[in-house]
């Protein structure tokens, strides 16, 4: 059941639909697969937008929710205005995650969608024949040309998988200076992630027919261009890259996000143990009665541009 | 929960993601990589030898009374370097030599006293189709468009004619014209000799023609993937007759008399009127049919790719009998060998099935 259940919404829908596009971009199935690979990413834009919107949420109020921790002792005071916080910032701990959920099948499915569309032996084919609907226009294109550009999809090739990894890598850096740490445990899982998933990924490119290494670098270079629209094209500046390199690293390496309607609902007070506040209002402009001065330099956040007057 | 027991779990799942993800891509890699071409050869018999594709890997010579091997090519120690990447159409016995082409590109022409190679010649594309012979050349059609003639004694080119589409099939030899189903549709003609494509009105399907082609006459009886089984007159090109099926006709078909049997990938078997392509009767297999059927003493024997192999009265269409399924997909033709017929599985098994009941035997276990 769940078999049919996958083949007949999933799988066989998005075969259809590559060897139609195929056939209406010329046979030609690299474009055929870039063409798919925007439809998805389109499709499921709404979905990424709200997993893109609700971490940086998550990561702009983290400091808060640090400081409400450092400040109540009470558990159960502490657990209610962190809940408020989340509240205020419209933020769901775990928004991020439904998105991906939903996405995943998605992912996986268009695996095996290229890998039989590609058809690499004749055997595939048969499977094939099974699963084309009966419209001519369809039946009519296959089998599928291997060619684009120099590759042959259906078969691997050294040159993708590296440019798999590196798009990987410039997106999971880009995401990494908007999204500053709040610990240094959360630290050193940020750099695992950012150096294991573009070599997992590289590595599992090299293993499969360069069609699907194609999708999963036009995924990255779309994921690219929605970071960029979502926390600004300056993280993708070399300097800001490459950073963490010894030569490069100066004053600052993470980049100031933009204030969004989530940071600005936020109207937090800050109780310090001597009774002193701090106030903040949704225009920037503080008010500092008595405060131990805090550091703030790399590893946290730098404090939101104030608004000129 | 805590704040700080929070943080943890938060941090837990990452480290847990983390842990799957590795796992998660080995999954997914032995689930989407490549499958690799295992052939679907069927058994070609010459005097005392079976030769056997071995899953695509290995072109085997045994003994055709209890199976013992003679020879395997490659052997693994004189021709090291070699590696077939599945052997798709028929070897081609001609004399003291064996040839046989694979998905690489490659043929080779083999001894058959002792499997030992002789020559290679290559191509820049599959040889999906089994290799035609004329004279002393030998004539196969590629997956980069080409058809090519080798010279037999030494494997040299004599020729290579582009027609513009993957060729899967065969060419039919007839009067010094070969006869080329190809992938776009057309049935092309080419002198022999020369290599020359003979302009004629030419035949031309809506869809690819995957498969070889059966001589009938002054008729070629060919398949299409657009779900039609045409006759096409080879002396001017023109169609004498169409029929449709549910899906794609990719079995050469067999012509007996005035019948006409061909498997589709609909889980049918079609007898038509050789004369008219009139239907006569269908029968349904419930999987699809890749394999050309055989016919012997009335009964015609059917393999699908279910691993099953059916008997059915040729006359009318009726079940006789029909196997357990094997444990292997079915995709290679049945060879007849007077009263048994074999039957090889994608695993490199091989049976020999009685016509009359139905009766199994194993003859090559798989390896």
């Amino acid at each position: 059941m769940i078999t049919f259940l996958w083949d007949n919404i999933l799988v066989n829908p998005m075969t259809n639909a590559l060897i139609a596009l195929d056939h209406a971009l010329f046979g030609n199935f690299g474009l055929a697969i870039l063409a798919f690979t925007i439809i998805v990413r389109a499709l499921t834009f709404p979905l990424t937008m709200r997993q893109l919107h609700s971490t940086r949420a998550m990561s702009e109020i983290q400091p808060k929710i640090k400081d409400i921790q450092k400040k109540y002792k009470d558990p159960k005071r502490r657990n209610e205005e962190t809940m408020r916080l989340y509240k205020e910032a419209k933020v769901n701990p775990l928004g991020c995650l439904l998105p991906m959920v939903v996405q995943f099948p998605v992912w996986i499915a268009l695996y095996q969608v290229i890998r039989l569309t590609l058809a690499g032996a004749p055997e595939n084919y048969v499977d094939l024949s099974q699963r084309l609907y009966s419209f001519a226009y369809i039946q009519h294109a296959v089998p599928v040309g291997n060619s684009f550009l120099w590759l042959d999809l259906g078969r691997p090739n050294i040159v993708l998988p590296i440019l798999v990894g590196m798009s990987m890598w410039i997106q999971q850096r880009s995401m990494t200076l908007t999204n500053a740490a709040t610990s240094p445990q959360q630290q050193q899982m940020n750099n695992t992630m950012l150096w294991m998933m573009p070599v997992m990924f590289g590595w599992f490119s090299l293993t499969v027919p360069s069609g699907l290494a194609l999708y999963w670098l036009a995924t990255n270079v779309v994921g690219i261009i929605m970071n960029g629209f979502v926390f600004g094209f300056g993280t993708l500046h070399p300097a800001k890259l490459f950073s963490f390199l010894p030569f490069r690293r100066g004053p600052g390496t993470t980049v100031a996000p933009r204030r969004t309607p989530a940071l600005n609902a936020v109207q937090s007070q800050v109780t310090a143990e001597d009774g002193d506040t701090e106030t903040r209002t949704s225009d920037g402009a503080a008010t500092r009665n008595k405060r131990k001065n805090r550091r703030r330099g790399s590893g946290g956040g730098a404090p939101p541009a104030r608004p000129k007057s | 929960m805590t704040s700080v027991s929070r943080e943890t779990w938060r941090l837990n799942r990452r480290l847990l993601a983390l842990a799957i993800l590795p796992a998660l891509a080995l999954i997914l890699a032995g689930c989407t990589k490549v499958e690799q071409p295992k052939g679907w050869a069927a058994p070609v018999i010459n005097g005392d030898t079976i030769y056997l594709s071995i899953q695509g890997k290995h072109l085997v010579a045994v003994a055709r009374n209890g199976g013992a091997e003679r020879w395997r090519f490659p052997d693994g120690r004189t021709e090291k370097d070699i590696e077939l990447e599945g052997i798709y159409g028929e070897p081609a016995v001609v004399g003291d030599r064996i040839l046989i082409g694979d998905h690489g590109g490659n043929l080779y022409s083999i001894a058959t006293a002792d499997g030992s190679l002789k020559w290679t010649a290559r191509t820049n594309g599959s040889l999906i189709g089994a290799i035609a012979v004329s004279g002393d050349l030998a004539i196969v059609g590629s997956g980069d468009g080409y058809v090519y003639a080798f010279a037999l004694s030494d494997g040299a080119q004599r020729w290579r004619t582009a027609l513009g589409d993957h060729i899967w099939s065969r060419p039919i030899i007839r009067d010094s014209l070969a006869y080329v189903p190809v992938l776009d549709g057309r049935l092309a003609a080419l002198d022999v000799a020369t290599g020359t494509l003979r302009a004629q009105p030419a035949f031309k399907a809506s869809a690819g023609l995957p498969t070889t082609g059966t001589l009938a006459g002054n008729r070629i009886i060919v398949g299409s993937l657009n779900k039609r089984l045409y006759a096409v007159n080879i002396a001017d090109g023109s169609t004498a007759w169409s029929f449709p099926g549910e899906n794609w006709f990719w079995t050469t078909p067999l012509v007996d008399g005035d019948r006409v049997y061909a498997g589709n990938l609909d889980h049918v078997v079609y007898a038509l009127n050789l004369a008219d392509g009139s239907l006569l009767w269908q029968y349904d297999t419930a999987a699809p049919v890749r394999s050309a059927p055989a016919i012997s003493g009335g009964m015609l024997i059917v393999a699908s790719t279910d691993g099953v192999v059916h008997g059915i009265d040729a006359a009318k269409g009726d079940r006789k009998w029909a196997t357990s399924p094997l444990d292997t997909n079915l995709y290679a033709n049945l060879t007849l060998d007077g009263a048994v017929v074999y039957v090889q599985g994608e695993n490199g098994a091989v049976w020999t099935v009685r016509p009359d009941d139905g009766s199994l035997a194993q003859f090559r276990a798989k390896p």
